[in-house]
């Protein structure tokens, strides 16, 4: 107590602001999981809460203004123990800036997505998305601007860096016609990797060329690893599509 | 404030707890508004909170510098705009209402001996034209108009020399507060 009672009382509301900003990600987390031990499919939007782990490279923002189904540009999907999962980007408001249309990335599924939006003049050569609440259908995926050909993800425990079997990636079926028609840049190109930890204990992404050149960076990735052959996806690129 | 969000190594609580107060009276010094100052605290830590993610910082200095830094650049809109961002409390539902009982308490805040001898010493450090703007507007609470009345401007320009000499009154404050 600081004996200034409106300063007291801007404490309780800033306490209370905090408290009905934070609770978000554990909402969705829980939902995910009654929803998965129910099996009941709670219908979220597709361009659904951001997660914490998207904010990886910068800039994340609050929800866009939701758009519907046929202005979204679907760049890859695929299915894993969680069922279908779909990357998407789409043109939208983003509430968070007073209603700059900005360019949204977004994995989506049945019960949940996470992504981010960000002004196309500061659309990276990597924006990722990411969702999943439990280690074994967490994904990562993202657009980039570059052929990309492995992907390095960096988890908080460990010094080096883990090459994840890309599961969509660069140059799949690259759904130019759609992305003109929604107005969206015409060098998106996907991948997706499928992480097998929760995305919080990634503290880092690298996209790499067929060389071991680093394209592009996301969040604090460790020193690339000696080139190799990325791991055997546990997917094929042509399930992924299909 | 009961949450645990964390900006550094202190959760928003612990922040609250230590900052708080101080920032007032560092902004009630540099507005010598009582309102505008607990506004732009609440501001000041929403926005901290809207940006926690742009903290780099490991220690408690880096978590007070941020902090600091924010209420800065909120003074300085206020200094050029004459207007108090809103936009990040507002989205966290702070409404401020200063009460009578607050508003003294900020003042004497400001007018503690040791904050008085340092704006005294600022004030001094200001030139004539300054100082007289300040004391229309801060000392003798007149509004815009009454001070470009009796300065013989319009209410704009006024407002601009009221803006300029609070921010001369700013610098002489924080040159004072590095000086050992």
């Amino acid at each position: 107590m600081s004996q200034i009672p409106a300063l007291d009382h801007v404490g309780e509301q800033l306490a209370a602001g905090l408290r009905r900003e934070l609770p978000r990600v554990r909402r969705r987390r829980r939902s995910a999981l009654v929803g998965g031990l129910l099996s009941v499919a709670i219908v979220v939007p597709a361009a659904g809460t951001a997660t914490k782990w998207a904010g990886l490279a910068g800039g994340e923002t609050a929800l866009p203004t939701q758009v519907a189904p046929q202005l979204r540009a679907m760049l890859a999907e695929g299915r894993d123990a969680r069922g279908r999962w779909r990357l998407e980007a789409y043109r939208a408001a983003i509430s968070d800036l007073q209603g700059t249309v900005g360019v949204c990335v977004f994995v989506s599924r049945r019960d949940t997505g996470g992504g981010r939006c960000v002004r196309e003049s500061r659309l990276g050569p990597l924006t990722m998305a990411a969702d999943g609440d439990d280690a074994l259908s967490a994904i990562a995926a993202g657009v980039v601007r570059a052929e990309v050909t492995r992907v390095e993800v960096t988890l908080r425990s460990q010094e080096r860096p883990r090459t994840r079997g890309v599961v969509a990636v660069t140059p799949a079926r690259a759904p130019r016609a759609a992305l003109r028609e929604r107005g969206l840049p015409q060098d998106l190109r996907p991948f997706a990797v499928l992480l097998s930890r929760l995305p919080s204990e990634v503290t880092g992404i690298r996209a790499l060329d067929g060389h071991g050149q680093t394209l592009a960076v996301a969040g604090q990735p460790a020193t690339a690893a000696p080139a190799i052959a990325a791991r055997p996806s546990p997917m094929s690129a042509a399930e992924a599509h299909r | 404030m009961g949450v645990q969000p964390c900006l550094g190594p202190s959760s928003f609580e612990q922040l609250w707890a230590a900052h708080a107060q101080r920032l007032l009276a560092f902004l009630v010094r540099r507005t010598m508004d009582p309102e505008v100052a607990m506004e732009l605290v609440a501001e000041t830590f929403a926005a901290a909170f809207g940006g926690r993610r742009r903290f780099r910082g490991q220690t408690a200095q880096d978590e007070a510098a941020f902090l600091y830094g924010i209420a800065r650049r909120q003074l300085s809109h206020w200094y050029r705009h004459a207007a108090v961002q809103r936009r990040a409390s507002q989205r966290l539902g702070i409404e401020r209402q200063l009460d009578d009982e607050s508003y003294a308490r900020v003042e004497e805040l400001a007018r503690s001996e040791p904050q008085r001898e340092a704006v005294r010493a600022a004030l001094q450090r200001l030139d004539e034209r300054q100082r007289e703007v300040l004391r229309l507007r801060v000392v003798e609470e007149r509004d815009y108009a009454e001070v470009a009345a009796v300065l013989g401007t319009s209410e704009q320009t006024a407002r601009a020399r009221v803006s300029r000499a609070l921010r001369a009154l700013d610098r002489r404050l924080s040159e004072a507060e590095a000086s050992p």
